[in-house]
C-alpha cells in the first residue's frame, strides 16, 4: 500500500488524531524523525485530546490485580462505562491503589497501604511515574494541577504543621526541567494567603497561586 | 459569517431556490454532472462559490477526476437524505458499504473530500485509515505511508530512556 498522495497535513491532522495515544507512544513516534517530532509537539497533543471521547471518573478506591489497574470511566455520550486496564507493576497485590486526584486526563494515585507512594498515571498511554516521597507526617490534601503556561503537571501537596498549627504547602513539577526530582516548601504561600477550600481529601487550587 | 450575512435577501427565500436549483461540476477529465444545488453545498469549497457569486457558471474541480467525483456526489446526495431523515443506523450501515474500496480509491476520496472540504466524508475516510493502521508496528507503519527510516536502532533506544516514564 503505497501513496504517493497524502500530505502531511491530513496525516498529522485528520489521521493520527485519531488513532489511540498508546499506538502513538509505543510505535508511531518511531516511525522517523519527523513523525517523533510532530506526534511529541504540543500542538499534536493538544489535536489529539480535543478529538478522544471524553469520560468521566470518579475518586476513591479503584479495582487492581496483580500488575494491573482497573479504571472505570463513564462515556459522557453514551453514559456507558467503559473499564480501561493499565499495567502497573509497582503495586503489590495487597496494596489498593486510591484515586486521589486528576487534571487534564492524568491521574494521581496512592498506594493505599503505604500513603507515602504516588504516582502520576497517564490512562492514555498506559505510562505512570513515581513521586518522591514527601517529608511531612500528617494530614495530607493533594491536587495534581495543570499549569497551562509552562505545560507542565505538579502535584501539590497541602499539610498542618503541628508546631505552628499552620498549613503549609509543597509542590513538585512532574517530568518538568526546571522542578528537578524533590519536593518544593513554598513558604511564602501562608495560610492567610492560600485560597483554599476543602471538599473531602481535596483542595482546589488555582493556578496563579503556584506561582508558575 | 460575515460574509453570508452581508448578501442576505432573507433566509427563506435562499432556502427555498435551493430545493429546485442545479449546479453544474466539471471533473478534472472534462466530465460534467448536473446536481442539485443542497447536493453541492454539502461541500464547504462549492458553498463559499455560490455565496461568492459563481454558483451559475460551471464548477471547475481541477484535482478529481469522473469517477471519484461521482463517488463523491453519490455520498453528498445520500447524506443530504439522512440529513433529513436522521436515521443513525442506516446511515452508519450506509458509511460502511461505501467505505469498502481500496486504498487508492481511498486515497482518491480523501484528497477530493479535503480539496472541495466535505467535513463528514473526510471524517469516514481518514476514520478508516486510522482503523487500518492501529496496532501497527513502525515498520508497517512506513511500508503503508511509504516513510524511509532515518532513526538508528541506538537513536531509538535513546529516544525511548530519554523519555523515561515508566511503562510496560
Amino acid at each position: 500500500m503505497v501513496n504517493p498522495y497524502l500530505s502531511d497535513d491530513i496525516i498529522f491532522k485528520e489521521i493520527l488524531t485519531r488513532v489511540p495515544a498508546d499506538n502513538l507512544h509505543n510505535n508511531f513516534r518511531h516511525v522517523c524523525r519527523k513523525w517523533f517530532e510532530s506526534i511529541s509537539s504540543p500542538r499534536f497533543i493538544e489535536a489529539h485530546y480535543s478529538n478522544i471521547e471524553q469520560g468521566l471518573i470518579t475518586p476513591g478506591p479503584i479495582r487492581f490485580k496483580p500488575g494491573w489497574i482497573a479504571l472505570r470511566f463513564m462515556e459522557i455520550k453514551t453514559g456507558k462505562m467503559i473499564d480501561r486496564f493499565i499495567k502497573f507493576r509497582s503495586l503489590n497485590p495487597c496494596e489498593m491503589p486510591n484515586l486521589r486526584s486528576f487534571s487534564n486526563g492524568m491521574l494521581l494515585l496512592q498506594d493505599g497501604q503505604n500513603v507515602h507512594n504516588l504516582y502520576v498515571v497517564n490512562p492514555a498511554t498506559s505510562q505512570w511515574t513515581s513521586i518522591p516521597p514527601f517529608t511531612t507526617p500528617i494530614g495530607h490534601w493533594f491536587e495534581l494541577v495543570y499549569v497551562p503556561c509552562t505545560q507542565e503537571y505538579k502535584v501539590v501537596h497541602l499539610f498542618k504543621d503541628y508546631h505552628s498549627f499552620t498549613f503549609r504547602c509543597e509542590i513538585f513539577t512532574c517530568g518538568g526541567s526546571g522542578g528537578g526530582d524533590s519536593w518544593r516548601l513554598v513558604d511564602s504561600i501562608t495560610e492567610n494567603r492560600i485560597n483554599k477550600y476543602f471538599w473531602g481529601e481535596r483542595v482546589i487550587v488555582r493556578c496563579y497561586t503556584l506561582e508558575c | 459569517m460575515a460574509s453570508s450575512s452581508s448578501s442576505l435577501p432573507s433566509p427563506s427565500s435562499s432556502s427555498s431556490s435551493s430545493s429546485s436549483k442545479k449546479l453544474v461540476l466539471r471533473s478534472s477529465d472534462e466530465k460534467h454532472f448536473e446536481v442539485d444545488e443542497a447536493v453541492a453545498l454539502q461541500s464547504e469549497m462549492i458553498k463559499q462559490m455560490v455565496e461568492d457569486g459563481f454558483g451559475g457558471d460551471v464548477i471547475p474541480l481541477l484535482n478529481v477526476s469522473s469517477n471519484i467525483l461521482s463517488k463523491v456526489i453519490d455520498y453528498c446526495k445520500k447524506h443530504v437524505d439522512f440529513d433529513s431523515k436522521k436515521k443513525m443506523d442506516d446511515r452508519r450501515r450506509w458509511d460502511a458499504e461505501y467505505i469498502d474500496v481500496g486504498v487508492d480509491e481511498l486515497y482518491h476520496l480523501i484528497m477530493a473530500a479535503n480539496y472541495r472540504n466535505i467535513k463528514g466524508l473526510l471524517d469516514l475516510t481518514c476514520q478508516k485509515v486510522a482503523d487500518t493502521i492501529k496496532g501497527k508496528k513502525p515498520k508497517q507503519i512506513r511500508i503503508i505511508f511509504n516513510i524511509k527510516n532515518d532513526v538508528t536502532p541506538e537513536g531509538e533506544q535513546k529516544i525511548r530512556k530519554e523519555h523515561s516514564w515508566a511503562f510496560e
